[in-house]
């Protein structure tokens, strides 16, 4: 294995850059589907080459060398292990637009999400217990629905070079966020 | 006696209550018990500190305790709750403490809490500095040279602050802090040392004054903590407040309720309340007995059952921080390996009983909760050294960092339990044409609303080419090192400039003032050594002197007439140099030239002894 941001026969670290691809960073395909076991024990593995811990006699440039690289490693890793943000990451490298820039949904949602919210309150002005949790289950299908569309996008996105996949994943992913709100919502 | 090792980097557990120092080599982990002058102890030093009121420490560690109820309002202790405090912050707290808490003057709105005595004002980080110095001490009578690298550990709830806080005592102490960690990760360290099977683990740390729980996994070496929580005000000495409250009522209830508890009287309770406690740890039931001064004795009983009713609310806290930390790192109870056990509190029954119901499991406790964080601390310095790759520590921020908007609100730039080391970057602009500096707020906490949340500092970017309002783009990096600590850095992205920041602690102290701390006690320390040697060789001259002429005086008639002179002489001399002079390397000097100029008269003294002797012996023959 071998690291784009330490020497592997020295163990020298090469300057700390700006911009690092996240996938290149980690040593995983740059795919959707991750296998996650794999991007956690290279995520550790590049960690015992540059830790900040092991520079510590070192100068200070080399220290805050490996600190850069280091913090760099940990938003690679949190954002690929996660299926949102790495969609979102997928989106942001193959041009896409951000969530301030593009924050459309799709056109049936903001009803039915007002409609759940409604429904939630009412459940809980009620302690409708079994109401509750049939919104729970309704509400993380959804979900979970949502994101597999989010994964069929994000998928092909980068290929197609289509502005329409870009919009539609966008479009999506701003979706999956009001999902995971109400799911945050109907959890105590 | 370890040898060889250039750089010695000790491992300091800094605690409410007690500090103690460890070092790690190929034989393991262990506490340094060798105290300052070379005995053994058990390696427990109670973060007590005794001043003079006119200057300069008395004492510090198990001699300082002594002197808390004759003279309460000179000995400080409990100062890790202060540490990079506001002074209206630690209202509460102040009212407890015996010794003056003040609002140390730092201009530029800043609120900074002080200990008072006498007419000095001393920062909690110079009160830190005299246990580390203890600590230190130690230290360097066990290995016999100077030491002045160290790992310090502070709670994980710490906010940015009180860790900076704490890296300025180590640096007035005279020790380069080279890595502050969390008291649970150091104990997870040493817990986890041997144990080369994947598990999860919970770290349940209540201490004197501190509360954390942290979720590890430990894998091949790797120390990965998912999530954190916890409460920096939350400990044992609560528990012993609830006796003192308890009792005081009684006691009031029995003789009216105009009576008051002078300081010493009440640092008296805090002694009996403490042993009530650890009493009740083992017994059902404990009957004491109050001296209240003019004869009056007032007797009581407190019952198990009793303590658990007043320690229920608190407790119930630390178990609240447990869910909430299982919750963070998206784990049920049952997915929990082993429940570690840390700190004194622990030992109380009920604590473990409460724990056994979280999570379903018997709490591990075979280590030693008062000395696994200091071990663990030194189990990080062998890494730090080079001694040991096969560890990994990867912790998490305990708390938000965000910057204050406009209205009061916070916009969160790094979210809680996210991995340290962690940036995150901000662009800002101008609101007035030709504005060349932008100031913001920085706060951590989770709450909404900046007044909620804890105020780290003012940073002001400084340096921003003059340009029309809103045209400047300011990138602003926030970084938080591998310490909980932040860095802040900025750069002006159309001229590529960087911007030059200027940072205001709010409730802590600037590099500069830091600096001069560390002169001043450095200063001191050379005065008191300074002092030390000269009684020392005083003494010695006293010593010298007298033996001399005790062997002048028994030579007799048989001594050179010309050696005794000369000795006389310079005895005379030597005596008065040091009455009269400050100069210790001089008398020093002096002294050991007299101490050559006498070697004929102890050559005199032995052939003499051995001549008498041999009298002796022949006259026993003949007679």
């Amino acid at each position: 294995m071998t690291w784009p941001v330490v020497c592997e026969a020295c163990h020298t670290l090469y300057p700390p850059r700006e911009q690092v691809d996240y996938f290149e960073l980690l040593g995983v395909p740059r795919q959707y589907d991750l296998d996650l076991e794999k991007l956690r024990r290279n995520f550790l593995a590049l960690n015992r080459r540059i830790h900040p811990d092991f520079f510590s006699a070192e100068d200070d440039d080399v220290k805050n060398a490996s600190m850069r690289i280091a913090a760099q490693i940990n938003s690679a890793y949190e954002t690929l292990r996660d299926p949102v943000q790495r969609a979102e990451y997928i989106l942001h490298i193959c041009g896409g637009p951000s969530s301030s820039q593009d924050k459309s949904v799709p056109t049936e949602l903001l009803g039915t999400v007002m409609m759940l919210r409604d429904q939630i309150d009412e459940a809980r002005q009620n302690n409708d217990a079994l109401a509750l949790k049939t919104l729970h289950e309704r509400i993380a299908a959804r979900r979970q629905e949502a994101m597999e569309v989010v994964g069929a996008l994000a998928r092909r996105v980068c290929q197609s070079d289509s502005d329409i996949e870009r919009a539609e994943l966008r479009k999506q992913l701003n979706a999956s966020q009001y999902w995971t709100g109400l799911l945050r919502q109907i959890e105590p | 006696m370890p040898t060889g090792q250039t750089d010695t980097i000790v491992g300091i557990d800094l605690g409410t209550t007690n500090s103690l120092v460890a070092y790690a080599d190929e034989r393991g982990p262990r506490v340094i018990y060798t105290t300052r002058d070379g005995a053994r102890d058990n390696g427990m030093v109670p973060s007590v500190v005794a001043i003079d009121p006119a200057g300069g420490v008395i004492d510090v560690g198990r001699s300082a305790r002594l002197h808390a109820i004759e003279r309460p309002e000179i000995t400080v202790y409990s100062i890790k709750r202060l540490m990079g405090r506001g002074f209206e912050d630690v209202q509460e707290e102040a009212r407890r403490l015996p010794y003056r808490v003040v609002r140390r003057a730092g201009g530029q709105g800043r609120d900074i809490a002080a200990v008072q005595i006498g007419s000095r004002v001393y920062t909690p980080p110079e009160i830190s500095a005299f246990i580390l110095r203890e600590l230190k001490a130690r230290a360097e009578a066990y290995f016999e040279r100077p030491i002045s690298k160290a790992i310090i550990t502070v709670p994980a709830y710490f906010d940015d602050t009180q860790r900076q806080a704490t890296r300025d005592a180590g640096k007035i102490a005279g020790l380069d802090v080279i890595r502050i960690i969390n008291e649970p990760t150091a104990a997870a360290l040493a817990y986890g040392l041997d144990r080369h099977d994947d598990s999860t683990i919970a770290v349940y740390d209540l201490g004197g004054g501190t509360f954390d729980v942290s979720i590890l996994r430990l894998s091949g070496g790797t120390f990965e903590v998912l999530s954190t929580h916890g409460d920096t005000h939350l400990g044992g000495d609560d528990f012993d407040w609830e006796i003192i409250r308890l009792v005081q009522q009684e006691v009031r209830r029995r003789y009216g309720e105009h009576l008051a508890f002078p300081p010493s009287t009440l640092q008296g309770l805090r002694n009996l309340a403490e042993a009530v406690k650890i009493r009740l740890s083992s017994q059902d039931q404990v009957d004491f007995e109050i001296d209240l001064g003019q004869g009056r004795n007032f007797g009581m009983q407190l019952t198990r059952g009793d303590l658990e009713r007043m320690i229920e609310p608190y407790v119930q806290r630390t178990i609240d921080s447990c869910r909430q930390a299982l919750c963070d790192a998206k784990l049920e109870p049952d997915a929990i390996d082993q429940v570690v056990l840390v700190g004194g509190s622990t030992r109380i029954p009920y604590v473990r009983r409460r724990l056994r119901e979280v999570f379903g499991k018997e709490p591990y406790s075979a280590l030693n909760p008062d000395e696994v964080v200091a071990l663990g601390a030194s189990v990080q310095a062998s890494v730090m050294a080079g001694l040991k790759r096969e560890v990994l520590l990867l912790d998490v921020v305990p708390l938000s960092l965000g910057i204050e908007t406009l209205g009061g609100a916070v916009a969160k730039l790094i979210l809680r339990n996210t991995r340290m080391p962690c940036q995150a970057t901000e662009m800002f602009t101008t609101f007035l044409d030709g504005q060349t500096s932008i100031k913001l707020t920085v706060l951590q906490g989770e709450r909404e609303l900046a007044k909620d949340c804890r105020t780290l500092g003012e940073f002001e970017l400084r340096g921003i080419p003059p340009m029309p309002a809103g045209m400047p783009k300011v990138q602003v990096t926030f970084l938080i090192d591998q310490n909980g600590i932040l860095h802040v850095s900025a750069r002006e992205q159309r001229s590529g400039k960087e911007a030059s920041i200027q940072v205001i602690p709010a409730h802590g102290l600037t590099r500069e003032e830091v600096r001069q701390m560390e002169k001043d006690a450095y200063a001191h320390a050379r005065q008191d050594m300074k002092i030390h040697r000269l009684i020392d060789v005083r003494n010695q001259v006293v010593f010298d002197t007298a033996k001399a002429e005790q062997a002048l005086r028994k030579a007799g008639p048989t001594l050179d007439p010309n050696l005794r002179k000369t000795i006389t002489e310079s005895m005379a001399n030597l005596r008065r140099l040091a009455e009269t002079s400050e100069d210790s390397e001089a008398i020093y000097q002096a002294l050991q030239d007299f101490d050559r100029m006498t070697i004929p008269l102890a050559e005199h003294a032995v052939a003499q002894a051995l001549k008498e002797a041999h009298q002796q012996e022949t006259g026993e023959r003949n007679s």
